[in-house]
């Protein structure tokens, strides 16, 4: 793969891994005495291993450690958060020289998991605390964008300009919301509440999709639309409640039923 | 030398007592920072903004101090008195805008006008129209040659939003800088509250616009388009409350209806 470190390197090649660990372990030796290190110093060693400490962190199994191996890094540099895979925080060098594939890998992972947690019956539903915790933007992006395409496809004329009806809609849309839930003086997360109403357009993605290919009959679309409406609403409503205060349960929530119903009728008028 | 210990300034060392101090200068000196309530909370307004709003009104004594100062623009809490409305509240508005006679309208919302009854008013407006114009459009074509297709217009969408807000958000801030011009008294929230609250009798109206006949929808529209002037005519009226304006009056009556006609005529025409 991509590591050379199986030959013992010269000090002046090291790779990016060990001159960041070397650095680390430089900046610990040499703090003043009075300080602790945080852990002990490491044993000065001829060759430069390698260090096994990023591929436990990522749940990958270490390559075939070679003859010449000393014993690997003591214990992870102090920086490394050995939390949940979901910290890109405090681990740069392992997030930095992993395969790209891991990192898509995981992207995806979280993106899956967000999306069954928002958008299908589970236990957690209710608490915004415990749903999305762990949120992000690359999940309501990609239905975004995709819900874009698909109106922008099923489109005969206009095409771009209903692309861009389409992703001014519900971008600006997910914003004007939030901010509406946070003026009305309820208390959410702007970037969580964001990322919410992106998932929540998976099933008029799923609905968008099959208008597209099954165009011809109106009452299907509207039946299909209405379904996935219904599904949306339902994915969103108690994230929604349950940031404001129950008199104004009713101000926070229509601009969210006004938003997808415009879209739904963007989907089923589009020809 | 007494000069340079009185010349020390001591005003910030509250606790203390100063050891050689001329009379004189005691009392001056002696003076609290005023109670400056910036020191208070170590975060400014302007980064409270986000995410944990608090209800209530402990906060609000901070909160007024973040809109003094340029800061205020940016932070959400200094928007919020807009937005202190209950359900209950924003329907009786809506019932109250719906009657076109009764002239008080801003002596209902004196104390608490409303941003939230212009925005979504004017957005639910954009997308009614832009959708119901464009099923009236099938209806009437429909109804000249059999044989037409539905097909979606999606300038519609752009021009209603170009339109609706614009209307909403240029015409109440002309008369605001035109009444202060004036010398009457104008207050631009209340006025966008009016404006905003004026535009909800178009959204039913809309529906019964659906019906393909030319006349019927001439006659709806006037109808309605001379209810909602009547509205902010009236309303405005009572609120200037002098005649030297009833220009401007007449203006806004006819600003309104010349919208209504726009909406026939681009929209459902």
């Amino acid at each position: 793969m991509l590591h050379r470190d199986t030959i013992p390197l010269h000090e002046s090649s090291q790779s990016d891994i060990d001159e960041i660990e070397n650095l680390i372990r430089a900046s610990v030796q040499s703090g003043p005495s009075t300080v602790p290190a945080a852990r002990p110093p490491s044993p000065p060693r001829a060759s430069i291993p390698i260090s096994s400490s990023p591929y436990m962190l990522s749940g990958i199994p270490p390559p075939p450690k070679s003859s010449n191996q000393k014993s690997p890094l003591i214990a992870p540099p102090p920086i490394l958060s050995p939390s949940n895979n979901a910290g890109g925080f405090g681990s740069p060098p392992n997030t930095l020289t992993e395969p790209v594939c891991d990192t898509v890998k995981r992207d995806l992972m979280r993106i899956v998991n967000n999306l069954k947690q928002v958008v299908f019956p589970n236990p957690f539903r209710e608490d915004p605390g415990m749903a999305l915790r762990d949120w992000d933007l690359w999940g309501p992006f990609f239905f975004i964008v995709f819900l874009g395409l698909v109106l922008s496809w099923s489109a005969s004329v206009k095409k771009s300009d209903v692309f861009a009806v389409a992703f001014a809609l519900l971008a600006a849309g997910a914003v004007i919301l939030t901010l509406n839930v946070l003026l009305l003086g309820g208390r959410i997360i702007f970037f969580q509440s964001l990322s919410l109403l992106g998932y929540c357009l998976f099933p008029l993605d799923v609905g968008a999709l099959i208008c597209m290919l099954n165009y011809s009959n109106a009452m299907v679309k509207i039946i299909v639309v209405t379904i996935t409406l219904i599904w949306s609403s339902w994915a969103a409503y108690p994230f929604m409640s349950a940031a404001v205060n129950p008199s104004r349960k009713a101000l926070a929530l229509y601009p969210l039923f006004l938003m997808y119903v415009s879209v739904g009728f963007l989907i089923i008028a589009i020809n | 030398m007494e000069e340079s210990y009185t010349s020390l300034p001591t005003s910030h060392l509250l606790g203390s007592v100063p050891a050689v101090m001329a009379e004189e200068k005691n009392t001056t000196n002696h003076e609290v920072p005023a109670a400056n309530m910036q020191i208070f909370p170590p975060n400014n307004g302007g980064d409270r903004g986000r995410g944990y709003q608090t209800l209530g009104s402990p906060t609000e004594a901070f909160e007024q101090q973040p809109a003094n100062n340029w800061r205020g623009i940016f932070s959400i809490s200094s928007y919020t008195q807009y937005f202190n409305v209950d359900t209950d509240l924003v329907l009786n508005r809506l019932i109250n805008a719906m009657n076109p006679v009764a002239g008080d309208f801003f002596s209902k919302i004196d104390p608490n006008p409303d941003l939230y009854g212009l925005i979504w008013i004017s957005t639910t407006l954009v997308f009614v129209l832009s959708s119901l114009g464009n099923l009236a459009t099938y209806l009437m074509e429909k109804q000249t040659e059999k044989s037409t297709s539905w097909s979606f217009d999606v300038s519609y969408v752009n021009a209603a939003a170009c339109s609706i807000y614009g209307y909403a958000v240029v015409v109440p801030l002309a008369y605001y800088f035109l009444l202060q011009y004036m010398g009457s008294n104008s207050d631009l929230i209340q006025f966008w509250c009016m404006w905003g609250y004026s535009l909800a009798i178009f959204v039913p109206s809309s529906f019964l616009m659906l019906i393909p006949a030319e006349i019927v929808r001439w006659l709806i529209i006037i109808l309605v388009g001379t209810a909602s002037a009547s509205f902010v005519a009236l309303n405005l009226k009572s609120y200037v409350g002098g005649s030297d304006v009833s220009v401007v009056i007449i203006a806004a009556f006819f600003l309104q209806i010349a919208l209504a006609v726009f909406i026939k005529v681009w929209f459902f025409g």
